[in-house]
């Protein structure tokens, strides 16, 4: 048994998107596709989207911090969608664990989307069926592609590698040591369905200095002051000159 | 939860259809002396009313789909899925629903009919059941997750039922006291279960919020993007929009329309056939237009974890900061 999963290092994520639409991209293109979009280019765009980054405000004023929360489906080990799917579109992969939709047999009844605690699944109302990250089931296994791309494409497209896939029922996959040496952890166990997809918690940065290093660091403000100083004085001085 | 007109019609309509015909095979098949004399009339009336409800109601839910042209196949994972159960129990019982005034039209021996007639209640029954249970089990939504879904589901299909096979009944011309009686017990039923209901919602407690949502232990945490696009379905599919003033004015409205006018209608029939007529088909209006408003108010009023995402949740203090003051140190699990 394997579980094939992303484990996702909120402390490096920097909320560029970059997944989000890489993902969009890949998809909306592959056989999964379309992503329909609604207005795309109006004031107020609406469409699926298999991943979207979500920002929060977190702490008061001025002590404040931004925390960047993509989400996607987290493949619960025991998924609720596919429990209540009337029809048998929803479905939970043996071998890897991945959790997909068969669009030819989903009635577009909505039930399993009220069924995720997570709200990550997306109806698309000009197919009529229901929609969700598909871990990219088409890229990890795709022998087209050179063996170093077949990743999902939100985790190739993340420029921090804020983003690391692998199977979590490994010990020894890179997945399951993020989760181990930084504590990952899952959103809500409470609602039971036992997500695969762990998060690695924000952690504050400090910098410590010892006295000495106190003692050095304003003379090499100086001297980088200086310089600057110097090379703005060349600039105007290249510009004023004839 | 966002109301869904076509859920809201396929509830009420299919559970009075279902109410009606319960009413029909119990009155003909247990007893049967209280129809002699009208048998056809009556057997005709509430048949033809029992699948014309059933169906309006089926056909209303055909709109929630996205691709109805498939939608038979909802009946393949009644192993696991409520809903499924709910096409299976749907199908078995509008089956004996229209066999069963068309045993009685070809004559067919008095046993096979009741026989239809008793599956079909029991199919009726199976189909209350599993309406309720495609809510109940979705666990984190409290409001629908409760004791109270199954009776809720059963009693208002029951009493809507009766109030339109009491108002046909009467508009032919046959007012039984028994049925009138029978009604305002039905009727007291639902509105204490209602009442109940309430004050179940109202005090509803959800151990979680964002803090457990984003496990970030901080008190303020505040949303500043939904991600991508403007809006999508996430932020529009799990919550109504209402305020919570606005939803107390509906659930009176709906008290009132469903439950409290029908019954006092119900205990003041006069004794004369025409005045009598005129308060059933009362009650019977009342009864279904207060419905329609409960079960939208049934959506309105589930409160879907994911909305702890999109700041959306209805939090436990804005509504009763005495219970959930009370049991803060005692969170009980989701599940
Ligand atoms: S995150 Fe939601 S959609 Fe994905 S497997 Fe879990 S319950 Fe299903
Ligand atoms: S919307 Fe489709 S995938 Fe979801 S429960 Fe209904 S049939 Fe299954
Ligand atoms: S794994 Fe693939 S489908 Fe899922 S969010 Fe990433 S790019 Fe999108």
């Amino acid at each position: 048994m394997s579980q094939l999963a992303l484990v996702i290092d909120l402390n490096k994520c920097v909320g560029c998107h970059a997944c989000a639409t890489n993902c969009k991209a890949w998809n909306t293109a592959g056989e999964f596709g379309p992503l329909t979009d609604k207005e795309p280019y109006g004031k107020q765009p609406e469409g699926v989207w298999f991943n979207r980054v979500q920002t929060y405000e977190v702490g008061k004023y001025p002590k404040t911090e931004v925390i960047n929360f993509p989400k996607s489906c987290m493949h619960c080990k025991n998924a609720p969608c596919v429990e209540v799917c009337p029809t048998g579109a929803s479905y939970k992969r043996e071998e890897d664990g991945i959790v997909l939709v068969n669009y030819a047999d989903c009635i577009g009844c909505k039930y399993c989307s009220w069924a995720c605690p997570y709200g990550c699944r997306e109806f698309d109302e000009h197919d009529g069926v229901m929609k969700k990250c598909v871990l990219c089931v088409n890229r990890i296994y795709n022998e087209n592609l050179p063996e170093e791309e077949r990743k999902p494409a939100c985790v190739l497209a993340c420029p921090t590698r804020a983003r690391i896939f692998g199977d979590i029922d490994d010990p020894e996959s890179e997945a399951s040591r993020a989760i181990r040496e930084k504590h990952g952890y899952k959103l809500l166990p409470e609602a039971g369905a036992d997500p695969s997809t762990h998060y690695l918690p924000q952690r504050k940065v400090k910098v410590e200095l010892d006295e000495d290093e106190l003692y050095v660091k304003p003379l090499a403000i100086v001297t980088i002051e200086k310089k600057i100083t110097s090379y703005k004085e060349q600039i105007f001085d290249d510009f004023m000159s004839p | 939860m966002r109301p869904e007109r076509s859920l809201v019609l396929l509830l009420v309509l299919a559970g009075a259809g279902q109410g009606i015909f319960v009413f029909l095979a119990v009155m003909d098949i247990f007893v049967p002396h209280l129809i002699d004399g009208v048998r056809p009339a009556v057997i005709y009336s509430l048949g033809a009313s029992s699948l014309a409800f059933t169906f309006a109601g089926m056909a209303a839910s055909l709109f929630h789909l996205g691709n109805p042209q498939r939608g038979w196949k909802a009946v393949l994972r009644w192993q696991s899925s409520w809903l499924s159960r709910e096409a299976v129990s749907m199908g078995l019982f509008s089956a004996a629903a229209a066999l069963y005034p068309l045993l009685y039209f070809i004559k067919a021996p008095g046993g096979i009919r009741a026989m239809v007639g008793i599956a079909g209640i029991c199919a009726a029954i199976a189909l209350y059941i599993s309406s309720a249970m495609l809510y109940a089990r979705i666990r984190f939504i409290r409001e629908w997750s409760n004791k109270l879904t199954i009776p809720n589901f059963i009693i208002f299909g029951l009493t809507s039922g009766g109030a339109v096979s009491y108002a046909i009944l009467c508009l032919m011309g046959i007012n039984y006291a028994a049925l009138r009686e029978i009604m305002i017990v039905l009727g007291a039923g639902s509105l204490i279960l209602k009442t109940f209901a309430f004050i179940f919602n109202k005090n509803v407690y959800v151990p979680t919020n964002i803090k457990n949502a984003l496990v970030m232990n901080d008190p303020n945490i505040r949303l500043m993007s939904t991600g991508t696009s403007y809006e999508h379905y996430n932020t529009k599919e799990y919550s109504s929009g209402l305020s919570d003033a606005q939803i107390r004015s509906i659930q009176i409205t709906s008290l009132f329309l469903a439950f409290i006018i029908p019954l006092i209608l119900w205990m003041a029939v006069p004794a004369r056939p025409d005045a009598a007529k005129i308060f059933a088909i009362l009650a019977a209006l009342s009864m279904i237009a207060g419905l329609l408003i409960e079960r939208r108010l049934f959506f309105i009023e589930g409160n879907h974890l994911q909305n702890l995402y999109y700041s959306r949740f209805r939090g436990n203090a804005a509504r009763n900061p005495l219970l959930s003051k009370a049991k803060k140190g005692t969170p009980v699990p989701v599940k």
